[in-house]
């Protein structure tokens, strides 16, 4: 197992922002951690690469209890896409390049010149979108074996935004590298996605592979009867029932997800 | 090294223009000015300033450790400031010569204020009370109380980073605040 989160809890102050957030990521998947604005998304990645301390709970990285001499096989691309002030893209390479051992200078260099790099510009001078795929040319260059990129295709124009997930997918399947996401990117994450976690309030609420999650559900009218099936919420005028029946229809992705972040109070503002 | 290395490329890149200024002014041969300016060092340009402005979190991204950064910024300020003092020194001898009981003792003053408010500047941004005003008060509080004689007498005189009346004292004073605030940072890591 390349990742293994067990009943993690972050408290900042005295707020609780993780309650027992649990998950697993196998080598060489994708897994996409799903949720809306303020679920903890975040901050589960940032307690699985040791940049917070978790208040309880376990984290495992390949196999292994987080330690942080395992920071050098695993590659962070930051949400808000923070850089150090004055910094060239030079200055980042050259600083990437001494902390990963497995460093790829070649894979860097294609990048760079497929975007058209500037390597001598301030990498806070470049636009959000250039930052997003500078980010991204040094996490992929870096040989680390366990990449956290935290929405990846955020600020991204179509184009680039297919490619990128282009490279991600190929990556995780031609290199078996493990990817970890996190993203509002619904209809982008079941692109690339083998797995998945749905993120609310600080806990896993749904946790699955991409195929499984499909043929696991139904969306249902909401007058039709069911029985043997858990009423995962509401989507649309349909509800989202968790069966192995053959009943109403197979939901999409993006279905699945909004039926377990909707849930089953459905919100009518002009009733 | 490397991580050090990393450490160091990042501050002088970050703070080039202030770490110049700050760097010059140490070379003033005067004790009171020296500890002022080393002061701003680790309050405005070392670790206590990177945990308040974010710029901790961006290190904590790449594989540094903790300890990595802590004892990183420690060296950083401990070059800073000794060797502008030892360049100083060699321009002073053009006038008088320094004994080297003298020049000894000087950088042993300058090791203890240095690791002393390194560390209180640490457990400030720790407790999330920043990195410049909570450590300011508490140099304005040191020069306070070490000043007060009571019949000539004043305990706190010998531990004070400012004044170390006994110096020895004083640097054990100074290295044990610097291990707690290691301590706290290994266990808090206040992160913005």
């Amino acid at each position: 197992m390349m990742v293994k989160v067990e009943n993690l809890k972050k408290n900042f102050s005295a707020k609780r922002v993780l309650n027992g957030i649990s998950f697993e990521v196998k080598k060489g998947e994708i897994f996409s951690l799903i949720g809306p604005n303020g679920a903890g998304k975040t901050t589960t990645l940032r307690c699985v690469y040791g940049s917070l301390k978790p208040t309880g709970g376990k984290i495992e990285i390949f196999d292994e209890p987080f330690n942080e001499k395992l920071k050098e096989k695993i590659a962070v691309m930051n949400e808000n896409r923070r850089v150090f002030r004055r910094f060239t893209g030079g200055d980042y390479v050259k600083i990437w390049s001494l902390l990963y051992p497995q460093w790829n200078d070649e894979i860097f260099s294609n990048f760079a010149i497929h975007y058209k790099f500037d390597l001598s510009q301030r990498v806070e001078t470049y636009s959000i979108g250039m930052k997003t795929i500078f980010y991204i040319a040094l996490t992929f260059a870096s040989g680390a074996d366990l990449l956290i990129l935290d929405e990846p295709t955020q600020h991204l124009d179509p184009l680039i935004r297919a490619e990128v997930l282009r490279i991600i997918s190929d990556y995780a399947n031609e290199e078996r590298k493990t990817i970890l996401i996190s993203s509002h990117e619904i209809y982008e994450l079941e692109e690339i996605s083998t797995s998945f976690g749905i993120i609310k309030e600080g806990k896993i609420i749904y946790q699955d592979n991409v195929d499984d999650a499909k043929a696991s559900h139904r969306l249902i009218s909401q007058n039709e009867k069911v029985s043997q099936s858990e009423i995962v919420g509401f989507v649309g005028n349909e509800i989202l029932v968790k069966t192995n029946k053959d009943i109403g229809r197979y939901p999409t992705f993006k279905e699945i997800v909004i039926g377990y972040l909707g849930g089953k109070e459905e919100f009518t503002p002009f009733k | 090294m490397n991580k050090v290395e990393v450490y160091f490329i990042k501050t002088l890149k970050e703070r080039a223009g202030l770490l110049l200024i700050l760097t010059l002014l140490l070379l003033i041969p005067n004790f009171s000015w020296r500890i002022f300016f080393i002061f701003l060092m680790i309050t405005l340009v070392l670790l206590p300033r990177d945990m308040c402005n974010g710029k901790f979190n961006i290190m904590m991204e790449l594989p540094l450790s903790r300890k990595d950064v802590f004892w990183s910024s420690y060296v950083f300020l401990l070059v800073f400031s000794i060797f502008p003092q030892m360049i100083g020194y060699s321009f002073e001898s053009v006038f008088i010569t320094p004994s080297p009981w003298s020049i000894g003792y000087g950088l042993l003053s300058t090791l203890t204020f240095s690791t002393a408010y390194f560390g209180i500047a640490v457990l400030s941004a720790s407790f999330g009370f920043g990195n410049f005003g909570v450590p300011f008060l508490v140099l304005i509080a040191d020069a306070f109380l070490g000043s007060i004689r009571w019949y000539g007498l004043n305990p706190y005189r010998m531990i004070s980073p400012i004044y170390q009346e006994n110096i020895t004292v004083a640097l054990i004073f100074a290295l044990s605040l610097l291990m707690i605030s290691y301590f706290i940072f290994e266990r808090k890591g206040k992160i913005k």
